[in-house]
């Protein structure tokens, strides 16, 4: 199962640093993660985190991106630069 | 036709086994800018045209009562005013708000040089004169300027709907911080008790500009029937196109955007100001309508890189282990809410590995002008806290300091700071690069200081996309949508030569306009070489599939049995002569038609960049200045498709850095009013102020790309403000927290030094 990382500020809705979770693209990791933790989903569009990071990888529009057994994954914003 | 043989391959991939990667042909735009002939978006004349000028609030913070255009409207020449009220209404909050509001004031002025109205007139005289007369009546109210009076519990607000994000329980009253970030891993209390040795600083540094050459421009023409025109200077016309749009609520596909040549923009010319302006002027006018900002008003009003507030407190063990950082940052957002202190979050201990960390940054709005990107946005400042301490631990430790970084250093598979694991990444090779480089295994002169310091950078990917088609005679159009800032168009030529086996002197690579290429975003986080240039790629690829294929219809064969060799089609039997792409393209009628591919993608898999730089100085005890004797860069570049505008971005970075570390910096009165609006008074480095900056390219490719390429625009910038603060205190024995280095404070500090 593809294992999702928590921030600081993520955890606090989710009450856990990290969690393991069967989906195999990011539209289902998403939608598992607003099941089980209602006032997630909001929270991660308040803060334009709408970004994942798959294994070290930073993906910016990443809802069909696929998951393995051993993804990890961190949710984030999408991130500019000059 | 004419052929030319490939240059030596002068650059640090000598031995690579590639042709044209590597090497350093002559830009194809350079010519025209050395010659004055390049066209950039103040150069355009358009008959019929007028020309526009912008009223700018001259308070940092009012209330806009009334604005009375009779007396401008009926003067000479005018033919369209505009204020904030011809323009749709905002929603009430959020990025496309933060656009709109900064493009034009409703309600309030939140910065001296906020625009307010705008007029249209037949030349620049008449236009200013409108402009002039128009009369604004204003409430004052109340402002802050930075930071700790920002955050303070009695300061004036900004935005009553602004309630600081990331705090729980949320506030109930509104206050100018944006949002709080935190990054935590472990526990730092036991890994200060671990620590022998813990060192704590506050920082400061300054908003500086991005200090572009050209200011921005543009020149705007609406038609009566609805299309728009757009020529003007950015790092992405396509984001003009966008941005426009919603700021006047147009439909996109109506707008069209021409990129003009761009003097500068290191992040600078990532937004817009000025072209929804000109085309509500344009419309009202019926006439094509030209703004070209003043220098005032570019320093004024468009984006000033944030300046900052750290404390920065470190521990380490006797042997050199940071066993963990703790970090508090507040950065200026400007008038509206941005993620300069997220940024500065995410990058403030990147260049260690740490188990126990705690980071904590806050975003704050105040009446200053919105910030934007400028190169590695929010590093630079993170770094001067963090190298700083870390050369100070160094100091007291009796290491020396890139052994001591070295020994901290991450390597891929190690967590980032903010979470992800690293991929594959260059610091350890810059690390030793300057250790190992002349510069630093040179003694000192006497009487000289020397810092080193690092720097890192995400880089980015996003979309991209390139047409290359074959011209009758064999040569090559590759037409990009990234526009070209620091010699990106040439770096495509070289990889499409590569991959196509051509002579790179018969590819002309071109910048097409939003209706000739496919959508690109714009050129920012260093990107353009890396993700457009992998568009760049992928339609060679498929045209070098296309050639085969027109070759296997000559030969008339089985497709598999073609392969594409050293720029020729090659009949794998051997029964046939090869035919170049000259060949196949002469006879392109007969076998299908004229050969183009095109290519559209988001870029996945941008290689992250790290620098280290060492500078020696010396410093003028009577006075304070400081003069930079030498100073060398070494910098991850994955590949340098073109070494030289890979050392150009590596230099110009080491440049701008050194600026902001020495003497740039936004000077504001009491009452608002930026006192140094220019280049006289806003002092950045000229070619006399620096020696030639010596520069180290390190190659650890990054597998995501086809030629290993990692962006290279931005890192420079990082690391020069704490190597020079480093390099300062080796020289002087003072260790200054607070930027610039300018001389009344360096020598404040020297007198109290005694």
């Amino acid at each position: 199962m593809a294992v999702i990382h928590f921030s600081t500020d993520q955890r606090k809705h989710t009450g856990v640093t990290h969690i393991a979770i069967e989906a195999a693209t990011v539209r289902a990791l998403v939608r598992a993660l607003t099941q089980r933790y209602p006032t997630l989903n909001a929270h991660l569009v308040e803060t334009s985190a709408t970004a994942v990071a798959i294994d070290g990888e930073l993906i910016p529009d990443p809802m069909l991106e696929e998951l393995t057994e051993t993804s990890e994954v961190h949710l984030v914003r999408p991130l500019a630069g000059g | 036709m004419s052929t030319t043989e490939a240059p030596p391959n002068t650059g640090t991939n000598g031995n690579s086994g590639y042709r044209w990667v590597g090497t350093r042909p002559v830009r194809h735009d350079g010519l025209d800018k050395v010659a004055g002939k390049a066209r950039y978006a103040a150069d355009l004349v358009l008959p019929g045209m007028l020309h526009g000028h912008i009223v700018r609030s001259p308070h940092p913070h009012a209330r806009i009562i009334s604005i009375d255009t009779s007396a401008a409207e009926a003067m000479p020449g005018v033919r369209a005013v505009v204020t904030g009220a011809d323009f749709r209404e905002p929603p009430p909050k959020g990025a496309d708000r933060n656009l709109m509001c900064t493009v034009i004031a409703r309600d309030k002025v939140l910065y001296t040089g906020h625009a307010v109205a705008a007029v249209a007139a037949s030349t620049r005289r008449e236009a200013k004169a409108a402009a002039e007369a128009i009369d604004v009546t204003y409430e004052l109210l109340p402002h802050v300027l930075n930071i700790a009076n920002a955050m303070a519990d009695d300061a004036p607000v900004l935005h009553d709907n602004m309630f600081t994000r990331g705090v729980e329980p949320r506030p109930t009253e509104p206050s100018n911080v944006a949002a709080r970030t935190v990054y935590e891993r472990g526990d730092v209390e036991q890994g200060f008790a671990e620590a022998d040795i813990v060192i704590e600083r506050e920082f400061s540094t300054q908003a500086v500009h991005q200090g572009y050459i050209e200011p921005h421009a543009c020149v705007v023409d609406c038609g009566q029937d609805g299309k728009t025109m757009i020529w003007c200077s950015s790092q992405g016309h396509f984001k003009v196109r966008s941005a426009t749009a919603t700021v006047l609520g147009w439909d996109t596909s109506q707008i069209k955007v021409i990129p003009a040549e761009i003097g500068g923009g290191f992040g600078g010319k990532t937004t817009i100001y000025i072209e929804p302006v000109a085309a509500l002027l344009s419309t009202k006018a019926g006439r094509p309508v030209k703004i070209v900002m003043s220098r005032e008003d570019v320093f004024r009003a468009t984006g000033p890189a944030p300046g900052s507030i750290i404390k920065m407190k470190v521990g380490a063990r006797s042997d050199g282990t940071i066993t963990t950082a703790k970090a508090w940052l507040a950065y200026e957002n400007g008038a509206f809410q941005g993620i300069a202190a997220m940024l500065g979050c995410m990058c403030v201990v990147s260049s260690y590995t740490l188990d126990h960390l705690y980071v904590e940054g806050f975003d704050v709005v105040m009446n200053r002008p919105v910030n934007v990107a400028y190169r590695a946005p929010s590093a630079p400042a993170a770094a001067f806290a963090t190298e700083s301490v870390v050369d100070e631990i160094a100091r007291q430790l009796g290491m020396d300091p890139i052994d001591l970084r070295l020994h901290n250093c991450p390597s891929q598979g190690d967590p980032t700071p903010y979470g992800p694991k690293w991929p594959v990444i260059g610091l350890r090779d810059c690390l030793e690069a300057i250790r190992d480089s002349d510069h630093y295994q040179s003694a000192l002169p006497s009487g000289q200081g020397r810092g080193v310091a690092t720097g890192f950078w995400f880089n980015i990917g996003e979309a991209s996309s390139a047409t290359v088609n074959l011209n009758e005679n064999g040569t090559a159009t590759v037409i990009t949508g990234s526009p070209d800032i620091g010699g990106s168009r040439v770096s495509m030529a070289i990889m499409a030569a590569e991959e196509l086996g051509l002579d790179v002197h018969l590819i002309q690579p071109v910048v097409g306009d939003t209706e000739v290429v496919g959508f690109t975003d714009v050129t920012e986080g260093s990107r353009a070489t890396f993700a457009t240039g992998m568009a760049v790629v992928e339609a060679c690829r498929d045209l070098k599939r296309q050639l085969c294929g027109r070759a296997a219809k000559t030969w008339d064969c089985d497709i598999e049995q073609v392969d594409w060799v050293d720029g020729a089609a090659v009949h794998g039997p051997g029964e046939h002569d090869p035919l170049t792409i000259a060949a196949i393209t002469a006879g392109a009628k007969r076998t299908g038609g004229p050969l183009g591919a095109t290519a559209s993608l988001n870029a996945r898999g941008a290689g992250p960049a790290f620098s280290v730089q060492v500078a020696d100085v010396s410093v003028d005890n009577e006075t304070g200045c400081i003069s930079v004797e030498r100073y060398t860069t070494a910098q991850d570049a994955g590949t340098a498709i073109h070494p030289s505008y890979v050392e150009g971005q590596m230099q110009g970075g080491v440049a701008q850095g050194i600026g902001w570390a020495l003497n740039e910096e936004y000077i504001y009165t009491d009452d608002g009013t930026l006192e140094n609006p220019g280049f006289l008074d806003y002092r950045i480095p000229v070619a006399s102020d620096l020696p030639m900056i010596e520069t180290i390219i390190v190659e650890v490719p990054n597998p995501s790309h086809p030629y290993g390429v990692r962006g290279v625009g931005e890192v420079g910038i990082v690391p020069p403000l704490p190597t020079m603060a480093n390099a300062v205190a080796d020289a002087t024995g003072c260790r200054i927290t607070d930027l610039p280095l300018s001389p009344p404070r360096v020598l404040r500090e020297i007198s109290a030094q005694g």
